[in-house]
């Protein structure tokens, strides 16, 4: 039997404190200490557990003043800005596009951070980025965007269509970022055994638009293989996954790639495209997907499908829920799963993350939901006459006191 | 009274009716050390002042609670820190506890099992082949260890 110099209630004062990393290690001091720090999973409260929920220092990692919730409604885009301490609804404003009034999935948030809103136009391949405190009331119920500036397209180089695109801050410099990775086939005339034929190519290049200077910068890709991925939402079959998100300086996208699924991060201040692996989800036919962030930890959402999937992919019940989380990127061995919710089947997608591992769920009767998975519990945000096509993102607003709350 | 087991001392004296002659009564603290005792009266007059010179700011208390610690952190070794826990422990002083224990987290983050098992004065008491089996399952964890 081993015992401490120190009292119990103590030591786990102590190993309360330390990252998840360390305290798995430190499983193995001894029996106690394994017993102690538990296994991460999200059905009971232990050590291990908390370590990965609770964000450890709040003082540096404050929590947003803002969650923005995007929906379509009425042909309309709406951004609404929730309060992410009680979640009640403070405002809303319509984002609209000047000649253009794009359909549902058309425009899609690709991160939020520092107060900018970074838009993508998928058909058009344009990149908006908005600042939603220069927008100005009307006299009607919402405002409208204004303060939305659209960066130089990709078009005036003809035929390169843009395989990726990401938003962030850049804390060294000090400057917000776009990344933007295009991709085209070069076709070239070649002459073999004496005629002359078509031949292609593919060419990809990656640049980084800044926006202290204003434009677009050729930067290298590495040697990161970029596959098959879409820009930031996809639908497929009925549903719309998303594959990209961002924290901390670093943006994330999940990879198709022949030889197995990758997530490539780019982090905004080194300008470098980095990958790791993902774990083995498992053996089923096919995955519904949603790559997300847990307090500072990169996580998958992965929902496994046997056959084809219907409109909602949780109509034919029951449908499990499987949440991994990457405790050290780069390091496929860091990967956990933390646990497997059986889904209820009001249930339609998983949005995201709040505070402590709840999760956001989109239901059946496209409203938004916040779920406790210790609890079970649901809870019913009433955010009403909002269509289908939800989109979450944490926003961090400089000039809070500038928003007029609109009811 | 940040020191609370001795806030509980005066409290009983008071119900016993005994006329406390507060600079001049002794209090038996038999599990406190007279040098961890120090340092933490020292941290506690520290702490006080702070909050009283910041009265509003609790942004700047916290800033120049931290600047302390951190240049209080430099005198005290790691060993001694096990000392100064219990003996804040002992006196239910809560936020010289916490610190403490933060210190000590930070102390042991990056370390060795090995460095871990000394410290808290632990042995190993898994079965035969246990030990190596966590190991070997959860090998990333021990990359980028501090030697010891």
């Amino acid at each position: 039997m081993s015992t401490s110099f120190l009292p119990e209630a103590i030591v786990e004062n102590i190993l309360s404190r330390l990252p998840p990393k360390t305290l798995i290690r430190f499983r193995c001091v001894s029996k106690t200490w394994l017993a102690l720090i538990g296994t991460p999973d999200f059905l009971f409260k232990n050590i291990l557990n908390h370590s990965i929920l609770v964000p450890n220092n709040t003082a540096q990692n404050p929590n947003p003043p803002f969650l923005l919730v995007k929906a379509f409604n009425n042909r309309k885009h709406i951004c609404n800005f929730l309060s992410y301490d009680t979640l009640d609804c403070l405002f809303h404003i319509q984002v609209q596009l000047d000649f253009r009034s794009p359909g549902p999935l058309d425009l899609q948030i690709v991160a939020s951070c520092h107060g900018l809103i970074c838009l993508y136009d998928r058909p058009y391949q344009d990149v908006y980025l908005w600042n939603p405190t220069t927008s100005s009331s009307s006299s009607s119920s919402s405002s409208s965007s204004s303060g939305l500036s659209r960066l130089t397209p990709v078009s005036p180089r003809p035929n390169w269509y843009v395989k990726i695109v990401g938003f962030g801050f850049d804390p060294i410099s000090n400057d917000f970022k776009v990344v933007r990775v295009v991709e085209r086939f070069a076709v070239f005339n070649i002459f073999v055994k004496g005629l002359l034929k078509n031949s292609f190519r593919k060419e990809i290049e990656a640049e980084v638009y800044r926006v202290s200077s204003g434009s677009w910068r050729r930067i290298d890709l590495g040697p990161v293989i970029f596959g098959i991925q879409w820009v930031s939402t996809t639908y497929m079959k009925g549903l719309q996954w998303v594959y990209t998100t961002y924290m901390n300086g670093v943006f994330f996208w999940w990879t198709k790639q022949e030889v197995g699924d990758k997530i490539i991060a780019f982090d905004f201040s080194d300008e470098i495209f980095k990958t790791t692996s993902l774990p083995e989800i498992g053996n089923a036919d096919t995955y519904s997907c949603k790559l997300t962030v847990l307090n500072s930890f990169v996580a998958i959402l992965v929902i496994p499908h046997d056959h084809v999937v219907m409109r909602s992919c949780f109509e034919i019940w029951p449908h499990f829920l499987d949440i991994w989380v990457l405790l050290e990127f780069g390091v496929k061995e860091s990967w956990n799963k933390l646990f497997t919710i059986t889904t209820p089947s009001s249930w339609r997608r998983p949005l995201g993350f709040w505070k402590n591992g709840e999760l956001f769920i989109e239901n059946g009767n496209n409203q938004l939901v916040l779920y406790d998975p210790f609890t079970k519990i649901e809870k019913n945000l009433q955010l009403n006459g909002i269509e289908e096509y939800f989109g979450i993102e944490e926003y961090f607003c400089l000039f809070p006191n500038n928003f007029q709350v609109v009811p | 009274m940040k020191f609370c087991a001795v806030k509980q001392y005066f409290d009983d004296e008071n119900n016993n009716n005994i006329t406390s002659g507060a600079s001049t009564t002794m209090i038996p603290l038999p599990n406190v050390e007279s040098h961890p005792l120090a340092i933490l009266i020292t941290y506690c007059k520290k702490h006080l002042k702070i909050k009283a010179n910041n009265a509003d700011n609790k942004k700047e208390t916290e800033k120049e609670m931290e600047q302390y610690e951190q240049e209080l952190l430099k005198k005290v070794m790691p060993q001694e820190l096990t000392e100064l826990i219990l003996a804040a422990n002992y006196l239910n002083f809560k936020e010289a506890l916490d610190f403490f224990c933060r210190a000590v987290a930070s102390a042991i983050q990056n370390k060795s099992i090995e460095f871990v098992r000394k410290f808290f004065g632990l042995e190993s008491d898994f079965e035969l082949g246990e030990e190596e089996k966590l190991r070997e399952e959860f090998a990333w964890s021990f990359e980028g260890v501090d030697e010891d």
